[in-house]
């Protein structure tokens, strides 16, 4: 509901309610509103972390990859998962050259494919960071890459012997799930020798 | 040397307190946020460089900083559950990081300065770049080694110790020097990294874009609103383009906001792009990292994290019965209040009922209060939560009064709980959270304040039913109210109920009523009633709900779903 109020009666209505707020606060009384809901905070209680592997679901497999040279950094079971984004969510970076798409099969002392994945490997990074004093303060470029390191999570399974990389070639104007694959390197887990190419 | 460190890397065997060749000693890891197992969570990493074993308590400081932004940030409060975070103390053997006088062949204006650091740190790529304010590492296998020592890393932050503007991402490995306010950058940088948002700022430049529909969620170059990928969100009347340049592209100051803050449309500018793409509101946290998500990227948070997300429990209060509330002098109604705690796993959620004030009781007087208390974490396998309570009697001048007796006792998994003491009773129950209803953005058109033009004094009660269950509450918390000038959105940004799912022909209603306090009696601006089928896919293609009305606009999210895990 809308009052039109003018500056006169204004100015009276605020002496009159300043005096009631003087009389009320005088005699100790102020008007008491209970309030539906409830006031809450959130406290969390750090923990040392518990880094015992049981069950692992992952072989963590860090990788460094310079041009078509892949090394084996190191391999660790764990208790994790891969978290990636869809490969339709990273073609317009693939074929802006922002990265690589890659993929492994990893397979057996016998050759014998155990499981798939793809993996990206950047080749720039993103350079953010605040300035006040430009518009929207966030300034942004782009450093190329020559080389990076990846944790690719594998599924676990205990015989993988080794996983061989490809690189999908993102030129092609097939779909992605169609694009060609060229096989850049292969890492030996087992025994752990580091690279292979 | 560099055989017997490969070996210890590839079995993954480095004992606690190995120091690498590098000069960084790991010290510990410390999970801050566990919400489950690591196969089903995204696990967050903070890692520091340039800190030596004396400043840990400065890096503890400011992972504790940027993980309140993170946790804090609307709507990621509400679904906290998706995230495990651990934080990983390296000891550097050197303070700071490597900072050089030129970069790519360009005067940086720094002098040149080297510093033996874990993770071999420095801006300029970490030296052999050509962008100098890329802070990043020569060597990122470094900060991979060390953040192998949490749990799970899907995400890791590496917290630089310099307060010079310094930033760089690649992939999920992501640097940030701790500048003021570098925790606005660490939640924006996320947004990148774990929900694959786009940058919504253009280049003070005239640029036009050319290219191909972009993947990203939350730009387009789309102009027709039936194509567009959030063109469900858009109410009847919204113009597409909303706010375009047209001419004006290549002017040097572009028009500032010309819509209200919440309306989603399409507004030109967005991806580094002067013109030709669209982000969905003029603000948004992936343009100006200060802000709130955007309905849109809002949208994409929750529809990432549904599958990470655990039944947590929404611990509710029913019933308060008062049978004696202790206060001799004068014989009759007490001014009772409650404080709770709720603890599950290492979360404890403390409260306050009611919000505000107290609530006048008589001796052996019941009411019903349908409150929602907390969501606490689902409890690890064998344990349960538990609540702790002291009910008061507001006294005055010799002190509050405390009821016969404060309790602490274990709450079931699920269902109904009574705790009954000598003075009081409290009913209520655990329901699994499958449902939660958040509410984003207020937009005050007119505040009804007829008195005094100008902020209103709002707030909003609320009620949210399942058709079993109902919850009712408050924005703000307690008897506070928002100062709103007509034609002005504010950021509400809480969750307001978490409920299970309607079963059978029940279906989902959220009645809010919209009051701006007055010194008398307080003005109704509107009310409202949401009604959503329980058939209706909560969380998936339904998430951001948008009410426009003749005073007021609410815009609130539904979040839930068959996808959280069991």
């Amino acid at each position: 509901m809308n009052t039109v109020v003018t500056r006169h009666s204004a100015l009276a209505l605020v002496t009159a309610m300043l005096a009631c707020c003087a009389l009320l606060v005088s005699s100790g009384c102020s008007r008491k509103r209970e309030t539906q809901g409830v006031d809450t905070t959130v406290e969390i209680k750090p923990k040392p972390a518990d880094t015992t592997v049981v069950d692992p679901t992952v072989m963590r497999v860090t990788l460094r990859v310079t041009g078509n040279n892949v090394e084996l950094i190191s391999a660790q079971p764990k208790r994790g998962d891969a978290f990636e984004h869809d490969l339709a969510q990273v073609v317009n970076d693939a074929l802006a050259g922002k990265l690589r798409i890659l993929q492994y099969r990893a397979v057996d002392a016998n050759g014998v494919v155990l499981g798939t994945g793809r993996f990206t490997v950047p080749k720039v990074a993103e350079a953010e960071f605040l300035d006040p004093n430009v518009e929207h303060r966030i300034v942004r470029s782009e450093q190329p890459l020559t080389t990076a390191t990846v944790a690719v999570p594998v599924q676990y399974n205990a015989a993988i012997a080794a996983l061989e990389i490809s690189e999908l070639d993102p030129t092609s104007n097939a779909p992605p799930e169609q694009w060609p694959a060229k096989q850049i390197g292969r890492v030996v887990l087992t025994p752990p020798t580091g690279v292979v190419r | 040397m560099n055989a017997l460190r490969t070996l210890v890397c590839v079995l993954g065997l480095a004992a606690a307190g190995f120091v690498r060749a590098d000069g960084g000693e790991f010290l510990d890891a410390t999970t801050l946020l566990d919400s489950g197992d690591p196969a089903q969570k995204i696990d967050l990493v903070f890692l520091g460089d340039g800190f030596t074993r004396d400043q840990q308590d400065l890096f503890n400081a400011k992972v504790d900083l940027a993980v309140h932004e993170f946790l804090n940030a609307h709507p990621l409060f509400a679904l906290r559950s998706a995230f495990n975070i651990h934080r990983v103390n390296v000891a550097s053997p050197e303070s700071g990081t490597d900072k050089f006088s030129s970069c790519g062949g360009e005067s940086t204006g720094d002098s040149d300065q080297q510093r033996r650091t874990a993770m071999d740190s420095g801006y300029c790529a970490g030296g052999g770049g050509t962008v100098y304010r890329c802070m990043l590492t020569s060597n990122d296998a470094l900060a991979l080694d060390f953040a192998a020592r949490a749990p799970d890393d899907n995400i890791v932050i590496v917290l630089v110790n310099d307060s010079g503007h310094g930033g760089c991402a690649r992939g999920p490995l992501t640097f940030f020097t701790i500048e003021d306010d570098f925790e606005e950058m660490a939640v924006h940088e996320m947004g990148h990294a774990i929900f694959g948002l786009a940058d919504e700022y253009q280049y003070d430049k005239e640029d036009t874009y050319t290219g191909a529909e972009p993947t990203q969620p939350n730009v387009t170059r789309e102009t027709s609103r039936d194509a567009l990928k959030w063109a469900d969100l858009l109410l009847a009347d919204t113009a597409v383009p909303t706010q375009a340049h047209g001419t004006a592209c290549s002017v040097s100051n572009l028009p500032g906001r010309a819509f209200p803050e919440d309306i989603i449309g399409t507004f030109e500018g967005a991806q580094y792009r002067r013109c030709a793409l669209y982000r969905p509101e003029y603000f948004c946290r992936m343009r100006e990292s200060q802000r709130a998500f955007c309905s849109v990227c809002r949208r994409q948070i929750i529809r990432t994290l549904l599958p990470k997300l655990s039944v947590d429990q929404a611990i509710r209060f029913t019933e308060l019965l008062i049978r004696d509330d202790e206060d001799p002098w004068p014989r009759g109604e007490g001014e009772i209040y409650m404080n709770y705690d709720l603890r599950s796993r290492d979360t404890t959620v403390s409260g306050r009922w009611p919000g505000g004030g107290e609530s006048s009781f008589d001796d052996d007087e019941s009411k019903t209060i349908n409150v929602a208390a907390g969501i606490v974490p689902e409890p690890a396998a064998g344990a349960s939560a538990s609540i702790a309570l002291r009910v008061r009697e507001d006294d005055w001048p010799d002190g509050d009064d405390s009821l016969e007796n404060d309790a602490d006792e274990p709450l079931p998994a699920s269902g109904p709980f009574t705790i009954d003491k000598p003075d009081y009773r409290l009913s209520g129950d655990v329901q699994p959270a499958q449902l939660r209803v958040l509410f984003d953005t207020m937009e005050i058109k007119d505040d009804h304040d007829g008195f005094f033009r100008g902020a209103g004094d709002i707030y909003v009660e609320y009620t949210v039913s399942n058709g079993d269950v109902t919850v009712s509450g408050r924005w703000p918390n307690g008897d506070d109210t928002v100062g709103i000038n007509d034609d002005e959105t504010e950021q509400m940004a809480i969750l307001a109920a978490a409920i299970p799912r309607p079963v059978g022909d029940n279906v989902l209603t959220i009645t809010t009523k919209v009051m701006d306090q007055d010194t008398f009696s307080d003005d109704e601006v509107g009310s409202e009633t949401f009604t959503f089928g329980g058939d209706t896919a909560f969380g998936t293609t339904q998430v951001v709900h948008q009410r426009d009305r003749s005073d007021y606009r609410l815009t609130l999210s539904v979040v839930g779903a068959t996808q959280i895990i069991p």
